[in-house]
């Protein structure tokens, strides 16, 4: 049989592979290993022309694969698709194959699209083998991020593949990064693994022990070690991370041995010199090239922190802050913004749900005269931070600028966000434009007068008041597309990977939105189509919002577009248990859509889901607390209630850090 | 042989110059255990043609791995079928709790992700220190998260005993329990663990889990369609096992499928490798499978039971 088998394999690697996969070679017959073990076994080393075409059928099965995503799940099931998948990326890894797995790295976002939503259980989880298979021939530190937030994630397998990632990673002979790292990633998840200190602490100690068999060292280095860690670990900010943070620090100090100091890679820029630079950007006593080189070398030092210890706190802390100050008082020239935009690009790879650094790219974009990037970096702003304000007025008047095609859903975002906020004046300055441009000149003014009786002292609302009473405002229908110089298609092509999937996000945004406001499913949503055909978790969920004739059946591993089935088709509580089952990561988001969709007893919401009180860990948890506030506070209609149950699942239907996978440390 | 619309196809396919061929289509034919309904489950995923007429090998073929994959293969927390009602007619009741079980795991998967080389587990499990214990803790944890439901061929450790003691017991067990698919020429060495558990701990995961059944007959429908698997006739009180060594496939040994269990430290016997192919050309296939087809026969009183291959047209 294997002798069979190689023949046709070496008259064509591509159709002998997909006969394995699927069967048809017969090699089941044979033995009862699975393919990944076979292929390990028939493939060693000394053949190295084979594995080369190996690695390339492999490859090229996989995309295959991908590319008739519908066909074969149709044929086969989820269950086999998924699980020939995952054999597929496990035998890559058992066989060392390097030509697929760079492919992979390189595009990750797409893989983990493709691979994320096919999940079935922790062993047949396609997403988790692509990982195990990029813990293999690191390059570089690019994935430290990664890893970190796979450890972060509350499942087990999660944490042992981010462990392997951390435990790999090149280090130049020197393994004390790999165990500060790998501490990190513990401290991590320890503190998502138990809601108590005490079983938080245990799970630690045990793990420690662990790894210190790893890396067998003396008491003194382990204790310096723990101590970066724990540095690295200072702004993981959650209770139980706080109080196993101080326990292990009161545990440290009774061990009767002295820690070596901290070398100066392990610590962060001082605050003074950053402090310093921050007058010096506002005060505009330098050139601002020079003000711009100044803070790449704090940003370079605080990212070369973060790469050792794991902690971004300063580095992105530092960019959001000073970079938008940088951005708003000075004008830096072409290269500067460029290493600039990497820079914000570095910021999301580590803190991914940051709404600062969403803004401060956003902004970016603007700077640049890209407002196709802008616009798609604000709907992605807007899927993750749904009630942000800012990012609301600014997509409007992307919009506005865009032409009239796009009017309605400005007005969408400008009704929605002085809904939130009466007071908020630029939103009615934008209005009042959108107005203007629709010949509503006197209801502009009205509009705007009527907010300065309210606000008399806002600024901007009464210019912008004067300039209509002036004839001064924008001509009718004037707007029609003046920043929509570069289409999409271009920049796509442009893009780095990251903006890439932003962009694609934000076209499937577009449509989504556009075709919602107009309240009709079936209009221009070929996009949404499209990439719901391909399995893609988010196009499937806008799909199944807009009830689009030919939404695909749900993947397993798909909970916002599983919550829209169930939001759309029953109220049954035995149901939304069963979701909640099936999704145990998204319980406490399926027991609020619970609450969303019945008759509203919001007693029953408190005690299941406490949100973080500070800066929430996920985008999804910031949308949560407000949603038990909402619940709690009000007698909701039913069109909020749509409109609230319909954020939380665009929110919750894909991750941000996705996208962001991937992101060499060599600018 | 049961009423099937497909005997024509496993008839003349047990007649192939191939006797890996022939061997899978003989296991088809000779299978006493698996039940109607199960057989009717698989034929229903056969591509088309109800009179078995169109239906070519190589769809068999396609089909028993989507069967594998959907009974057999399963995720957790699915019970394969061998542990559900439609199987109960091979179910396996009544055994003394007080035997061990052994089995023999391959170890590719779980060193990949615990990123251990099998010397180095081998070191960590005879260093006497708590850093190594748990360190060894997290590779089984790790190894059990990776591990699907599917059920578990073992045969019973009192006897086995001598392979199992024996220095080259990776090769001796091999062969022992028919596990053909360790060691194909050319290969490279294949870490394996040998695993020797009390079948109480089979019995208390059933629990857990809970499942209706923990341990049954292995029957063709459980992945017996291949070379190295025999069908033991209804008669037969266990699996048996077809042993590889030269002339040696008439040792009738034991062997059962129980439910999945997580493993623990305690049972973890032995680490080694398989570096030697086990050497079962066409011809000593066919040899081997008839000699234990007479052990059988002779074992349980049958002799119209399957049929050799030596001297098949």
């Amino acid at each position: 049989m294997k002798d069979r088998w190689f023949e046709g394999f070496h008259h064509d690697a591509r159709e002998a592979v997909s006969d394995l996969f699927s069967g048809r070679a017969g090699v089941a017959f044979e033995t009862r290993l699975d393919v990944p073990e076979l292929l390990c076994r028939w493939f060693p080393k000394t053949l190295e022309d084979d594995r080369s075409r190996l690695d390339d059928a492999l490859l090229w099965w996989l995309r295959e694969m991908q590319e008739d995503y519908t066909s074969e799940v149709g044929r086969i099931g989820f269950i086999s698709y998924g699980k020939r998948i995952g054999d597929a990326l496990i035998a890559l890894q058992l066989l060392d194959l390097p030509q697929a797995r760079s492919a992979i790295r390189t595009d990750l976002a797409a893989w983990l699209r493709w691979l994320s939503p096919l999940r079935l259980a922790p062993e047949r989880d396609p997403a988790l083998e692509c990982y195990q298979l990029l813990t293999q021939g690191q390059p570089d530190a690019g994935h430290i991020a990664m890893w970190l937030r796979l450890a972060a994630d509350g499942r087990a397998e999660y944490l042992t593949v981010a462990l392997a990632g951390l435990r790999r990673l090149p280090n130049d002979g020197d393994a004390r990064q790999n165990q500060v790292l790998m501490l990190q990633a513990l401290l991590r998840h320890a503190a998502v693994y138990s809601h108590d200190t005490g079983g938080a602490y245990h799970f630690f100690n045990r793990r420690y022990m662990a790894v210190r068999g790893l890396f067998p060292r003396a008491p003194t280095h382990w204790k310096g070690v723990l101590e970066d860690a724990l540095h690295g670990f200072e702004h993981v900010e959650s209770p139980v991370a706080t109080d196993l943070a101080a326990h292990l620090r009161e545990k440290q100090t009774k061990v009767r041995v002295t820690a070596p100091r901290r070398l100066p890679q392990f610590l962060p820029v001082p605050d003074a010199e950053w402090r310093k630079l921050e007058r010096d950007i506002a005060n505009r006593t330098q050139a601002t090239h020079r003000l711009a080189n100044q803070l790449f070398n704090i940003l370079e030092r605080n990212h070369k922190y973060a790469l050792v210890t794991g902690d971004s706190y300063n580095f992105v802390r530092t960019l959001s802050n000073l970079g938008t100050k940088l951005l708003e008082h000075h004008e830096p020239g072409e290269a500067d913004m460029a290493r600039f935009g990497t820079m914000i690009e570095r910021g999301l790879v580590w803190e991914p749900a940051n709404p600062y650094c969403w803004t401060l790219w956003a902004k970016w974009f603007r700077v640049q005269g890209q407002p196709d990037a802008q616009e798609a970096v604000l709907r992605e702003t807007l899927r993750l931070f749904p009630w942000d304000v800012a990012a609301q007025v600014e997509l409007a008047r992307v919009l506005i600028n865009r032409g009239e095609g796009y009017w309605s859903e400005a007005d969408h975002y400008l009704d929605r966000t002085t809904d939130q906020d009466p007071n908020d004046g630029h939103a009615h300055v934008v209005k009042a434009r959108l107005l203007a441009y629709r010949g509503k000149h006197d209801e502009a003014e009205k509009m705007l007068a009527e907010f300065l009786k309210r606000n008399p002292g806002d600024i901007d609302v009464r210019q912008a008041l004067d300039k209509h009473q002036l004839g001064a405002h924008p001509a009718t229908g004037a707007a029609p597309g003046q920043e929509s110089n570069r289409p999409t298609t271009d920049l796509m092509e442009l893009a780095s990977v990251s903006l890439g999937e932003v962009l694609r996000r934000g076209g499937l945004a577009g449509e989504f939105n556009r075709a919602r406001i107009a309240g009709h499913g079936n209009g221009h949503t070929q996009l949404i189509k499209q990439e719901s055909q391909k399995g893609d978790a988010l196009a499937g969920f806008y799909s199944q919002w807009l009830k689009l004739t030919d939404t695909p059946v749900c993947p397993p591993n798909a909970w916002a577009w599983n919550a829209c089935l169930q939001w759309q088709r029953s109220f049954v509580a035995d149901e939304w248990e069963q979701l909640a089952k099936r999704f145990p990561e998204a319980k406490s988001e399926t027991h609020l859509l619970r609450m969303l969709a019945g008759p509203v007893s919001s007693n029953g919401i408190a005690p299941q889901y406490q949100a973080p009180d500070s800066f929430p860990a996920r985008p999804i948890d910031a949308i949560m607390r407000d949603g038990q506030a909402l619940l709690l506070a009000t007698d909701l209609e039913q069109g909020k209630r749509d409109d609230f149950a319909c954020s939380l699942m665009a929110c919750a239907a894909v991750n941000p850090p996705e996208f962001f996978a991937y992101q060499g440390t060599n600018p | 042989m049961r009423e099937s619309p497909y005997n024509d196809l496993l008839t003349r396919v047990s007649r192939s110059a191939d006797a890996v061929v022939a061997a899978v289509a003989d296991n088809c034919r000779f299978d006493e255990r698996a039940s109607d309904e199960r057989w009717q489950e698989f034929e229903a995923m056969l591509p088309t043609s109800p009179d078995g007429r169109a239906v070519h090998w190589k769809d068999w073929a396609e089909t028993y791995q989507r069967h594998l994959e959907r009974s057999f293969i399963v995720r957790r927390p699915s019970v394969p079928d061998a542990f559900l009602a439609a199987n109960r007619g091979a179910w396996l009741d009544g055994l003394s709790e007080n035997q061990s079980l052994v089995r023999i795991e391959a170890l590719d998967r779980p060193l990949e992700r615990s990123t251990l080389e099998l010397d180095e587990l081998a070191q960590l499990l005879e260093r006497d220190n708590d850093e190594a214990r748990h360190t060894v803790r997290s590779f089984i944890e790790a190894w059990n998260q990776g591990r699907d439901a599917r059920p578990a061929f073992a045969a019973f450790a009192d006897e086995v005993r001598a392979e199992m003691d024996d220095d080259d017991w990776p090769h001796m067990l091999r062969d022992r329990l028919g596990l053909g698919h360790y060691g194909v020429p050319g290969d490279k060495p294949q870490p394996v663990a040998l695993m020797c558990y009390p079948l109480a701990d089979v019995y208390a995961a059933q629990t857990r889990q809970p499942i209706a059944n923990a341990v049954s007959l292995p029957t063709v429908l459980d992945g017996g369609m291949r070379k190295c698997f025999f069908p033991a006739p209804r008669e037969h009180p266990y699996g048996a096992t077809v042993h590889l060594g030269s002339g040696l496939a008439g040792t009738l040994t034991a062997e059962v499928l129980h439910c999945r269990i997580d493993y623990e430290r305690r049972h973890i016997c032995h680490l080694g490798e398989i570096t030697r192919p086990t050497r079962l050309d066409d011809q000593q296939l066919r040899e081997a499978r008839d000699l234990h087809l007479y052990a059988l026969r002779e074992a349980c009183g049958r002799e119209d039971f399957g049929e050799p291959l030596e001297g098949r047209a």
